[in-house]
């Protein structure tokens, strides 16, 4: 009995103690769920927008000691709703018809984007030890105990407090106001609400500000749970919450907010109890040690997969979107196939030239950067085929990637075999991964696919990743994760030009493979499943077969590539190559440039790598002086402006899924042909008018 | 010879291979394929003008197959010596005390870079941008390297020669080996300095034949005969260190908790060598033993630490080892604090921040931090502390421990210059470093390093081979928010023989 007292007081005990953080997760819920209630949107970018007032109320209290009311004022009531306007007139109003996929790319974009133009405008950095402050004086550090077996600070109790007033407070909107009806009709059809003399631009302008200012309230409060404030931390908060939302159906508040406390209970609980029972069970141990700290990526994971909801969700669509122009078609450029052998050859002439100045000229510096270029363009393949033909968005690449470049290091470490065939391994070990994931993830499609990758590439980074027998363990911390390069027959590719140019044939030969299969039957089949997944089933397609083909080959590109990044660096390098943040920029910048294309992966690898240190640092300027000394003064400009203009750049996205590069050269295309009729016209009229004259 | 050829090959590799057989089956699989192909070929042609281009597709998927297979077997690794022919260099015959001073002027030197008759060139690369633990790393590092320069050339810098840091990169956490490489293109520096949280472009800056200075938290990478570490040369990182057991003997503590990451592995292998040294010393300090473990923490604790402190709370637990950053640490002193557990002294690995534990009020008081250099609070005796002190403070700055170590490896690059003697380049700086600072304490501020043979990491097994001769660290205690030195302040090292792990008690001691 003193037993069953005890462990039913830990239970409780642990039920508190999970409140904080379940509150945290159920403040981000919350906003998903209002975002995509009052705009369609599932916005990715809800923790960046959090974190730009967290940083601009860490400014004011902290840095400039402002009082905590006009601090308030100016980060959450006059920033956070001005973000949301200047989103929803600039972006959000002109995606009104695009698909949910379209504008989750844009959210994904201004999640890479926000915090690095909120720190560059504001001049911060991250500080150690410059703890953000709550709302409450010594909000952390006084403590109330209601139940006495767990005392929740000042902080904490703010925040449940504005967190049980916030689901309320909206349900009460949506259910009981013209203006929660107005946001909610706006979403379901713009000009039906038109029809009824309500202004949709404005509803949907203060469904936005209303989303911002629950953003920037949600940020001011998580802020003092971090001891440091961290743009990733908030980014790495809303992924866990996304489960919760989940679990509300993107729509149900108190759904949302009770997923959330429950995550934060549930991790608490289970931190409580596994290790005691492992204790005493020695199979739980492992359990415990690979998957303790993956369990919010576990449960959403597991939330996709199996809650049914998310199978049956559809993207809403405006019964009168077609009184509105339609979307722009997807521009494509259409050739002869005289245009395309000459296009070919050009392509060809010009890449043996630019490999000649570059095998001729470069210094060490700039052939690293060119190799790594080209290496990431075979990577960014793997994003063409998934993304841009199976129409698929994957946030994991970058685990598919390391997963083939950690089996190159292993292999090469515990058998001593030789890279290039362990990059085929890792290759092949890859496929099978990305075949085993499409599993639960092929029938989710749309947003969902997206959001469980990201889960899957955050397991990966979490569990995965510490295993032995992939990261290395203690061997990778005392020796390091060292590849070689590879001999191939007479070549040795220690040479860095040598490299290169392997690599470049490597790249051609998978350009060659990725055009192949878009044209071949695997793209058809994508592409009629793009168009119509009923249809094609109809017509004897399986959706499941192609994707799992799609996502195998897409990850066996990514395994490979990451093998050759390995070997091109000769070392994994897993922070600096692989992690989920920067596969979400791979996505972000080939979304941007051109997912349809090879040519867009290999411009899109180009302005990932050399973007920096060719514009932002103004090796542009030196070249075209002639004289490094004349770069202007005010280079070089910060690195994070490459993550400000490509993450602003998915904003094209939606409007043009071809990207930038394939827009442009579509665009160039109809002009051209636009030229030629003209030309054409003017002929026949000449030869008419020749005619009649004689 | 300036660099160490890649781990994980061997030169051998390349002649294990054996291409002819594997040219043979690859060829003769290749040809079974074309036959098949040949046989099928009038009957699917019709068929395939209907169809989509997959069995073409197909075939060529076959074909490429084929040929990676005749490529993969004509494979091995390289050693990476066709890359690496620089010559190994000896030091000049006579060796230069640490720390000498040079007064004659500049001996004309060509064909150095970034030597000219009135500068010697330095670089520096490093995190400045995107830490994710916001902590002062190359801006700091930076400030001590400016400040031991400005002083050393105060003096006369080397030869009449001024030492001059000319190039600061900020590798914004993951474009380390980007920066040095551009480093090593522009070949117009000396040597170059770095403190980067992932120093993954050391040993292409080594590899290049440039000495190389860093803080050394990442001992794989820093292993290499031109790479320098401070305030270490290199760290056992597994072996279990006779100091922890020190402090829990002075804190009387019987019940340790020890916690780290599951996410670093850094973490989680020191963690497990507290473990180690609590279980190992455990009869000789008072039969203490650990009674929580933890290396699964979730970076960052977004859950928090409450389970965790109940847990440690039942147990009885009566001192903390905390493997993590100082910002979790924070963050678990305010969660014992709210358990009733605020008393219970915390031993830190990460939180030597004068400025951060003042600013945390109480929430440190009583506690442990462990460090490998003559903490600021020491007497200066003998050693350059007060010369540090007063040089880092010229520019208005505070001493910090990041600039402490900038000053150190500043020093370490003027004495492995001057060793080389008037006629120095960078092979010669390199190798008369190695044999010279083989008791190395860069003016009493750390412990004597041996950059003869601290260029491996040392297991328990090599201690004897790549470990300094002797082990010592220093501890402070936090007393209202500051730190002072436990035991003497004018000698504040302890000290245990360098190649064993076994107990002894220490030899409090100081150096010069």
């Amino acid at each position: 009995m003193i037993i069953g007292a005890s462990v039913l007081e830990d239970v409780a005990r642990a039920f508190l103690q999970g409140l904080p953080p379940g509150t945290v997760y159920a403040l981000v819920a919350l906003g998903f769920v209002l975002t995509y209630k009052t705009s369609g949107v599932f916005n990715l970018a809800f923790g960046a927008q959090a974190y730009v007032s967290a940083v601009m109320f860490f400014k004011t209290r902290v840095e400039w000691e402002w009082p905590v009311l006009p601090a308030l004022v100016l980060s959450v009531f006059v920033m956070a709703p001005l973000i949301g306007v200047v989103l929803e007139l600039l972006v959000f109003r002109h995606l009104r018809n695009s698909s949910a996929i379209s504008k989750l790319v844009v959210t994904i974009g201004l999640a890479v984007a926000l915090p690095s133009l909120a720190e560059i405008f504001m001049g911060f950095e991250t500080q150690s030890g410059r703890t953000p402050e709550g709302v409450l004086d010594q909000g952390a550090s006084v403590f109330y105990d209601p139940f006495g077996i767990y005392a929740f600070s000042r902080n904490e109790l703010v925040a449940m407090g504005v967190a049980v007033v916030a689901m309320v407070g909206l349900g009460a909107l949506f259910r009981f106001s013209a203006l929660g009806l107005q946001m909610r009709a706006v979403v379901e059809s713009a000009r039906m609400t038109e029809l009824a003399g309500i202004a949709a631009d404005r509803v949907s302008a203060s469904a936005w500000a209303l989303s911002s200012l629950f953003a920037g309230v949600a940020g001011v409060l998580i802020a003092p749970r971090f001891n440091t404030l961290s743009a990733a931390d908030f980014f790495h908060l809303g992924v866990v919450a996304i489960a919760a939302a989940v679990v509300g159906g993107l729509t149900s508040l108190p759904k949302a907010m009770g997923a959330g406390i429950g995550l934060g209970v549930l991790i608490a609980e289970i931190n409580t109890f596994l290790p005691r029972f492992a204790e005493s069970r020695a199979w739980l141990r492992p359990i415990q040690d690979n998957l303790t700290p993956a369990i919010p990526f576990l449960v959403l994971f597991g939330v996709m997969v199996f809650v049914p909801a998310i199978r049956r969700s559809r993207d809403a669509s405006d019964p009168l979107g077609g009184v509105d122009p339609p979307p722009m078609s997807i521009g494509s450029v259409v050739r002869t196939r005289q245009q395309v052998l000459v296009r070919a050859a050009v392509t060809a002439v010009l890449t043996v030239v630019v490999l000649g100045v570059v095998l001729g000229r470069a210094d060490q510096s700039w052939m690293y950067l060119v190799t790594q270029a080209v290496v990431l363009a075979t990577i960014f393949l793997s994003i063409t085929l998934i993304t841009g033909i199976a129409g698929q968005i994957s946030l994991c690449q970058g685990a598919f990637a390391a997963t083939g470049a950690f089996t190159v290091y292993q292999l090469v470490e515990r058998y001593d075999l030789s890279a290039l065939p362990a990059a085929f391994i890792g290759a092949g070990i890859a496929a099978a991964l990305g075949a085993l994931l499409s599993m639960p993830v092929r029938r989710l499609g749309g947003i969902w696919t997206a959001i469980a990758t990201l889960a899957f590439a955050y397991f990966f980074d979490s569990v995965v990743l510490n295993l032995p027998f992939v990261g290395g363990g203690e061997t990778s911390l005392l020796t390091g994760t060292s590849v070689p390069r590879p001999l191939v027959g007479p070549f040795d590719l220690a040479d860095d030009q040598a490299f290169l140019v392997f690599c470049v044939l490597v790249l051609a030969v998978v350009s060659v493979v990725v055009v192949n299969l878009r044209s071949g039957t695997l793209g058809r089949t994508l592409l009629a499943l793009q168009g119509s997944e009923l249809g094609s089933q109809s017509i004897g397609i399986s959706p499941a077969r192609s994707r799992m083909l799609a996502f195998a080959v897409s990850a066996a590109i990514a395994g490979f590539g990451g093998g050759l990044l390995a070997m091109q660096q000769e070392d994994v390098n897993y922070a600096s190559n692989f992690s989920p943040f920067v596969a979400l920029v791979w996505m972000v910048i080939v979304v941007s440039i051109g997912c349809r294309s090879v040519g867009g992966a290999l411009q899109a690898a180009g302005a990932f790598v050399l973007f920096e240190p060719v514009i932002l640092k103004g090796a542009l300027f030196g070249w075209l002086f002639r004289d490094p000394e004349r770069i202007p003064d005010f280079f070089p400009i910060s690195g994070k402006w490459v993550l400000v203009l490509f993450g602003l750049g998915t904003i094209m996205y939606a409007r043009h899924p071809e990207g930038m590069a394939e827009y442009g050269a579509h665009r160039k295309a109809a002009k051209a042909e636009r030229r030629r009729r003209a030309a054409e016209d003017r002929a026949t009229a000449v030869a008419v008018d020749v005619e009649v004259a004689r | 010879m300036t660099g160490e050829p890649l781990s994980g090959t061997s030169a051998s590799d390349a002649r294990k291979r054996d291409p002819v057989s594997g040219s043979v089956e690859g060829s003769t699989s290749l040809n079974r394929m074309n036959s098949n192909n040949r046989g099928e070929k009038n009957m699917v042609r019709s068929e395939r003008s209907a169809r989509p281009r997959s069995g073409k597709t197909m075939r060529a998927a076959a074909a490429l197959v084929a040929a990676v297979a005749l490529v993969a077997a004509g494979c091995g690794n390289s050693d990476g010596e066709s890359a690496d022919d620089t010559e190994t260099t000896k030091a000049p015959a006579t060796t230069t005390a640490e720390g000498t001073e040079t007064t004659g002027a500049a001996t004309p030197i060509t064909g150095v870079p970034g030597v000219t008759d009135t500068e010697i060139k330095f670089a520096s690369f490093g995190t400045i941008s995107n830490n994710p633990l916001g902590t002062c790393v190359l801006e700091c590092f930076n400030r001590g390297v400016k400040a031991y320069f400005a002083y050393r050339n105060s003096e006369g810098g080397v030869d009449g020669r001024q030492l001059v840091l000319t190039s600061e990169l900020d590798d914004q956490l993951s474009k380390n080996k980007e920066r040095a490489l551009e480093i090593v293109s522009a070949g117009d520096t000396f040597g170059a300095f770095s403190a980067a949280q992932i120093g993954t472009g050391w040993q292409d800056v080594a590899a290049a034949g440039m000495p190389l200075y860093v803080w050394n938290i990442s001992p794989a990478d820093a292993a290499n005969d031109a790479i320098f570490g401070f305030p270490q040369g290199t760290i056992c990182v597994d072996c279990p260190r006779q100091i922890n057991g020190m402090i829990i003997k002075e804190a009387k503590a019987t019940k340790i908790a020890v916690l780290g990451y599951g996410v670093s592995e850094n973490s989680k292998v020191s963690a497990q060598a507290v473990q180690r040294a609590v279980e190992t010393y455990s009869d000789d300090i008072g039969g203490a033993e650990v009674v929580y473990f933890n290396d699964d923490i979730a970076f960052g604790v977004p859950n928090g630490l409450g389970p965790e402190v109940t847990a440690m709370k039942d147990k009885g637990v009566d001192l903390v080892f905390g493997s993590i950053d100082l910002n979790a640490m924070k963050t678990l002193a305010q969660e014992m604090a709210r358990q009733g557990m605020g008393d219970v002294p915390m031993v830190h690995a990460n939180t030597y921040d004068q400025k951060f534990v003042k600013e945390a009020g109480d929430l440190f008081e009583g506690d442990f931090v462990s460090v490998q250099f003559r903490p600021f609070e020491a007497e200066a005796g003998d050693s350059d502390l007060d010369l540090f002190k007063e040089w880092v403070s010229k520019d208005g700055n505070d001493p910090v421990e990041l600039a402490y170590f900038g000053w150190i490896a500043a020093r370490a690059a003027y004495d492995g210059i001057v060793a080389a003697g008037p006629q120095f380049d960078q092979a010669k700086v390199i190798a008369a470093s190695n044999e010279t600072l083989n008791d190395y304490t860069a003016g009493g501020l750390i412990p004597p390093q041996d950059y003869g043979r601290s260029h491996t990491v040392p297991t328990v097994d090599t201690l004897d081979q790549f470990g300094n001769k002797t082990n010592c660290s220093s501890v402070v205690k936090v007393k209202g928010g500051e730190f002072e030195v436990l035991g003497d302040a004018a000698k504040p090292f302890f000290c245990w023989p360098g190649d064993t792990v076994e107990w002894s008690e220490p030899e409090q001691t100081d150096f010069k």
